[in-house]
């Protein structure tokens, strides 16, 4: 199925308001039915490149290549993709089945494949009943979901998201994701997706690309992206991260780095790439470091040792959280799955935070 | 204030009834006119007869007068449905960098008194050799009613987001398709209601019928001045009674409409 998909591929796309860079040149190449996410804060070029695609942006330059057809000047009625809108964007003057219909009547399809292709797709989306009702009768996941429907009904190979869970609330939001996995696997087209939840853009996709000031910071799997980030803005985005800035950094042994912070702390980390160069830091995820007493025996695998202070506990659902004060006053997050048999720390309590050389990442700044 | 509120409703209730009456009740009162069995216009009217009307119909004058106004009328509100909702569509989805300046020129006309405007307009018709056609009155009627179509259509098109019709183009429609699928049918109560009201206010135009039109296209409230200043009698106040019921029923298929639209969200199409 996946080979229904169309490739996209950017060259050098560019948009620019007179001096104001809304997307600097940028290049990105998405496979044939790949599930691709955009994500950045606002402002970070997110929208304007998913704008860029669907034909409502002009670009300054570049190329953009459907299926290796570059479609610059190809009006977006012509692009012959889908797009589903934050807003669901139905027609509320059209019942649910002539909302769906809509682009199958404009591609002139007899009304006997109509009714036979809007009915199949509302089965697809699980709204076989609701064809008569109109869209304001419809509860907002439900909407979203005829949107979909009419984005696909014309097997587009294409198809783009903008923030579309971006209006639904919390429980209905990971429903409706569940859904949209399920309508990828279905349907096999390539979905270039915009959001700025980054969970959401794990659950969801294949690769994802972090945004930001119009270029893209990093590109790569949700795994990839968390395990590896190349600079300190990705770090930060996607899930959490404590960052040291560094001061120094000396080999140690053949295999390892000895770092020190700018406030001092000593860190020992796995060699990684040779090409880092500039300002670095150090980041160790929430759940890399281990909490201990104050003078507790060292841990085996743990080479980087933080003493630091308690400042507050907080239990969330499975999960606590110790917010230390380091000695050399830098706040630092613990992330613990909460369990029985693990020693509880107290708000005030002097402890020292491990972590093995393998999670403390030497990382770009910039 | 809580313990207070029995007595401030029916206090705000009287106050309401009261500016009301003095809103309406100047209009209301041609209607006992215009059943008077007096010779001239007085108030209060004394007696009863329906001979006012009786004459009104009779005179061929009145009805070559509703004619003209008609005719005025009806192109004025076409002309001013197009034009108007066309300066909508520029300034509300348009990218115009002028946008609001364009949407302030657009709107002039209302505040300006029409003498001014007919008086800038005159010279014009003259040169043109229009002056005294119903043309140039259409064409007058129409500066004033392009406003009116212009603040209902664009209240329309701010009631929905432009993605409906971004929508639609990622879906295939061309812009005329996206036009006539999608923008028409969600803004068609707004021109409709612009469109009564830019024939309602070339009906009861004066200043302007004045200048632009002569003996034989005469509008009724152009015939009604000329009959105040010479004759006084209770026809004007017949002649005025059925205008104002005119009026009504044109205000009342106007709010019909709006109400219909912003309940169902536009639904004017099956």
């Amino acid at each position: 199925m996946a080979s229904r998909g169309a490739s996209v591929a950017l060259k050098g796309l560019t948009k620019r308001y007179g001096t104001v860079v809304a997307l600097a040149p940028t290049d990105l190449v998405v496979e044939p039915g790949e599930f691709f996410s955009l994500i950045g804060p606002s402002g970070s070029g997110k929208s304007t490149l998913l704008g860029s695609v669907a034909g409502f942006l002009p670009p300054t330059a570049g190329r953009i290549e459907l299926d290796g057809k570059d479609v610059v000047s190809v009006p977006p009625y012509q692009r012959n993709l889908g797009m589903v809108f934050q807003s669901y964007s139905l027609f509320p003057h059209m019942s649910v089945f002539e909302n769906v219909a809509f682009p199958l009547r404009l591609r002139k399809v007899g009304s006997g494949e109509i009714k036979r292709r809007v009915e199949r797709m509302l089965e697809i989306v699980r709204l076989p009943q609701l064809g008569s009702r109109r869209p304001e009768q419809l509860s907002g996941g439900q909407q979203q979901r005829v949107a979909l429907a009419r984005a696909a009904v014309y097997d587009p190979r294409l198809l783009l998201m903008d923030e579309p869970l971006g209006a639904l609330d919390k429980n209905l939001r990971e429903e409706m994701q569940y859904e949209i996995r399920q309508f990828h696997r279905t349907l096999g087209a390539t979905i270039l997706y915009v959001t700025h939840d980054q969970d959401e853009a794990a659950t969801l996709s294949d690769r994802i690309a972090i945004m930001k000031d119009g270029r893209i910071a990093q590109v790569g799997g949700p795994r990839e992206l968390y395990e590896k980030p190349g600079n300190a803005f990705v770090a930060g985005f996607l899930g959490e991260a404590n960052l040291f800035d560094v001061a120094d950094v000396k080999a140690n042994g053949s295999d390892r780095v000895l770092i020190t912070t700018r406030d001092g702390l000593q860190l020992a980390s796995d060699r990684r790439d040779a090409s880092l160069a500039g300002s670095l830091v150090a980041c160790i995820r929430p759940e890399a470091l281990a909490i201990q007493q104050e003078g507790a025996a060292p841990q085996t695998q743990c080479r980087s040792y933080i003493p630091g202070r308690v400042q507050d506990v907080v239990y969330t659902a499975g999960t606590v959280r110790y917010h230390v004060t380091t000695v050399t006053g830098a706040r630092c997050l613990v992330k613990l799955t909460s369990q029985r048999h693990l020693p509880q720390f107290d708000v005030g309590q002097a402890v020292t935070l491990a972590c093995s050389s393998a999670d403390t990442l030497l990382i770009q700044k910039e | 204030m809580l313990r207070l509120l029995p007595l401030v409703r029916p206090v705000i209730a009287a106050f309401v009834g009261v500016v009301l009456i003095y809103l309406v009740l100047p209009t209301f009162v041609v209607l006992p006119l215009s059943f008077s069995a007096q010779e001239y216009l007085s108030f209060p009217p004394q007696g009863f007869s329906i001979k006012w009307y009786q004459r009104l119909a009779a005179n061929p004058t009145w009805l070559d007068a509703t004619l003209n106004s008609l005719m005025i009328g009806i192109p004025t509100a076409l002309l001013s449905m197009v034009l108007g909702t066309l300066g909508a569509l520029a300034v509300v989805r348009g990218s115009l960098v002028r946008a609001s300046l364009l949407s302030a020129l657009l709107v002039a006309p209302m505040m300006l008194p029409h003498v001014i405007l007919a008086i800038g307009l005159y010279p014009v018709m003259l040169e043109l050799g229009l002056l005294r056609s119903h043309s140039a009155a259409i064409l007058a009627h129409t500066v004033i009613g392009i406003p009116l179509v212009f603040l209902t259509v664009t209240a329309s098109l701010r009631s929905y987001s432009g993605s409906l019709e971004r929508a639609a183009m990622t879906l295939g429609a061309n812009l005329w398709q996206t036009f006539w699928k999608v923008t028409l049918p969600m803004i068609l109560p707004g021109v409709m209601v612009g469109g009564i009201l830019a024939f309602a206010s070339s009906f009861d135009e004066l200043m302007l019928s004045l200048f632009m039109t002569g003996a034989t296209t005469r509008t009724l409230p152009r015939l009604m001045w000329e009959q105040m200043s010479d004759f006084l009698t209770p026809v004007i106040a017949a002649a005025a009674s059925l205008v104002f019921a005119f009026s009504l029923v044109m205000l009342g298929m106007a709010a019909l409409l709006q109400k219909r639209s912003s309940t169902a969200g536009g639904g004017a199409h099956g």
